[in-house]
């Protein structure tokens, strides 16, 4: 592949993580929200005796689709927890080989994620939930989603480190 | 086939793969390669490891937190800290150790206390002529406190995967969390008197009194929040909730310190720092998944009972071990893999959960200040510009002084348990 290739494609993908970082701000914040708005409205309620039944079971969902979406946001953001001075000290083409490697192993695990991902929301599709009335494969859809996301969060990295060559 | 699985994780944190997903892609190998599991059990480990309602309490504490911040509400809390202690020799430090002490009654995380905290005091100490590494060391062991000092995130992680009543491991956290406190205030005391740079203000009672009027919805928070979790009236998920409402509240009409337009970053800077500990949780759980299938948690508890004799060599060598891992896991990670291969040891050791549950939280907070993986360390020295080896000379007196309470709490039971059973002992 040419180098001006390369700059071509390194260049788009700026603007789909852009776009992707929007969409999923707005997701991870409206799941939050909603999550801290269900739990203090069960709060209030309690002294009226009421309670929502379902609620227990939905926030525990919504915790898991915070976790996965918003890594996915974290990952394009460099914010997730490593060791990532042991790279300062080697040369700069063996520190660009490693990374390298480091995308290609997060590339290798959401491969596996989606695939099997998807075979655990086909499994699961025609059973429901115990209180919340939907499909318990819709629910576990954030594994193999997340894991798409991932994918093209992993190949944008990639084609910018390889693009950044000179 | 399991003495592969440590390496291999190693090697893949130190090529640059963030911890929770080295877990993971370890987990898929060591699954792959030695069991006749079909993989998809990866896809739902990882779902059912961070589906948990105690763990909602996570997301709600690192929201409150950030919403303290934005209210002005840390810096409240900092000036009135500052007119109760400032009088002592080292007054600043006393100052940081007693801030953490509020700040982590809300917070629940020791990342956010040290960034917080750090931000304002930090460069308050060096004003006054402290050395910057003293002042990232103190900082750095008060804001370690914060996850012993009840609401804590790790004990929501230990109780949520051991089945432990979260409110008894906080009130567990209360006694070992203040004799922590005050061993940092001591040692801080001698430092600063040995290094000759022990400034102070003259006590002011007015002093006081106007940093309590002006603190005094500020200080409402932890009350409210304990209160709640203690007299029984909310769990510590929805005690985070009522947190979360309470600083959002206390930041748009009383200090007025926040713009309801800033609430949109605050929530998604939130959920990226949850996301951050979840993954480590979920993919601690694949890895537990496999481990627990190996029998390895019982295998090494037999191992342990038949090599060790003595309840206190035993005891010790679970402490080595906690802190070992809280040196190379965060301790989201160390809580997730680690207590559920010693729990069955405890259990045959006689150890009461709750006891075992402070243990691991006090030696986790060591471990967070302890290279290579030190999360609050790293923090407070980049907010103080010193190097962590630099810190670390001064930091190992802190260290020292925390293993004590470690020692103590190992060691005397009753002091982690005296609180949760007065509880326990209410009609």
């Amino acid at each position: 592949m040419s180098t001006s290739t390369l700059t071509f494609i390194a260049a788009l993908p700026d603007r789909v993580e852009t776009i992707l970082r929007t969409v999923l701000s707005a997701a991870v914040a409206l799941v939050l929200a909603a999550i801290a708005v269900i739990c203090f409205l069960e709060v209030l309620r309690r002294p009226f005796g009421g309670s929502f039944v379902w609620y227990d079971e939905f926030v525990g969902y919504l915790l898991v689709w915070l976790t996965f979406l918003g890594a996915v946001l974290a990952r394009s953001h460099h914010q997730h927890i490593g060791v990532e001075n042991l790279l300062e000290k080697v040369s700069e083409g063996a520190r660009r080989a490693i990374e390298l490697v480091g995308h290609g192993v997060m590339i290798a695990v959401h491969i596996v994620l989606l695939l099997y991902g998807a075979q655990l929301v086909t499994r699961f599709l025609t059973e429901r939930t115990i209180t919340v009335d939907i499909p318990v494969g819709l629910v576990y859809a954030v594994i193999p989603l997340s894991a798409a996301l991932m994918l093209i969060v992993e190949i944008i990295h990639a084609a910018q480190l390889l693009s950044s060559r000179e | 086939m399991e003495f592969l699985l440590l390496p291999l994780i190693l090697v893949l944190i130190a090529i640059g793969i963030p911890i929770g997903y080295a877990l993971i892609a370890a987990g898929i190998v060591i699954i792959a390669l030695t069991t006749q599991t079909p993989l998809v059990v990866v896809a739902q480990r990882l779902f059912n490891g961070s589906d948990s309602f105690p763990m909602v309490a996570v997301p709600l504490f690192i929201l409150a937190g950030a919403l303290m911040n934005h209210a002005g509400i840390s810096r409240r809390l900092v000036d009135f800290a500052a007119s109760l202690v400032g009088f002592v020799r080292g007054g600043l430090a006393m100052t940081t150790t007693l801030s953490s002490m509020f700040f982590s009654e809300v917070s629940g995380s020791a990342v956010a206390d040290a960034a917080a905290l750090g931000s304002v005091l930090i460069p308050a100490m060096k004003e006054r002529g402290y050395p910057a590494r003293f002042a990232a060391a103190v900082l750095s062991s008060s804001a370690t406190i914060a996850i012993i000092i009840p609401p804590s995130i790790p004990m929501i992680l230990f109780g949520a995967i051991t089945g432990t009543s979260i409110v008894k491991l906080f009130m567990a956290g209360v006694v070992p969390g203040i004799l922590a406190s005050l061993a940092i205030m001591g040692t801080s005391y001698w430092l600063a008197r040995r290094g000759g740079f022990a400034e102070s203000e003259p006590f002011d009672i007015k002093k006081v009194w106007t940093g309590f009027r002006r603190g005094f919805w500020a200080l409402s928070l932890p009350i409210v929040i304990l209160g709640g979790i203690f007299g029984g009236i909310f769990t510590a998920t929805e005690a985070a909730a009522v947190a979360v409402f309470l600083a959002l509240a206390l930041g748009l009409f009383v200090y007025r310190g926040m713009k309801l337009n800033a609430l949109g970053t605050i929530l998604v800077e939130s959920a990226r720092q949850t996301a951050v500990v979840m993954i480590l949780v979920a993919g601690s759980a694949v890895l537990g998944w496999y481990l627990a299938n190996q029998q390895v948690p019982a295998r090494l508890a037999t191992f342990i009972l038949t090599n060790v004799t003595g309840n206190a060599a035993a005891l010790l060598l679970i402490d080595a071990i906690l802190l070992a891992a809280g040196m190379i896991l965060h301790s989201a990670a160390a809580i997730v893999l680690l207590v559920p291969i010693l729990l069955p040891l405890t259990t045959e050791l006689g150890l009461d959960p709750i006891h075992f549950g402070l243990m691991v939280t006090v030696s986790l907070a060591i471990g967070q200040q302890t290279p290579p993986v030190a999360s609050v360390l790293i923090t407070t020295c980049s907010i103080a510009d010193v190097p962590m080896w630099e810190v670390m000379r001064v930091n190992i007196y802190f260290i020292l002084a925390l293993a004590v309470v470690l020692l103590l709490v190992t060691f005397f039971p009753s002091l982690s348990l005296f609180l949760p059973e007065l509880l326990s002992a209410e009609p």
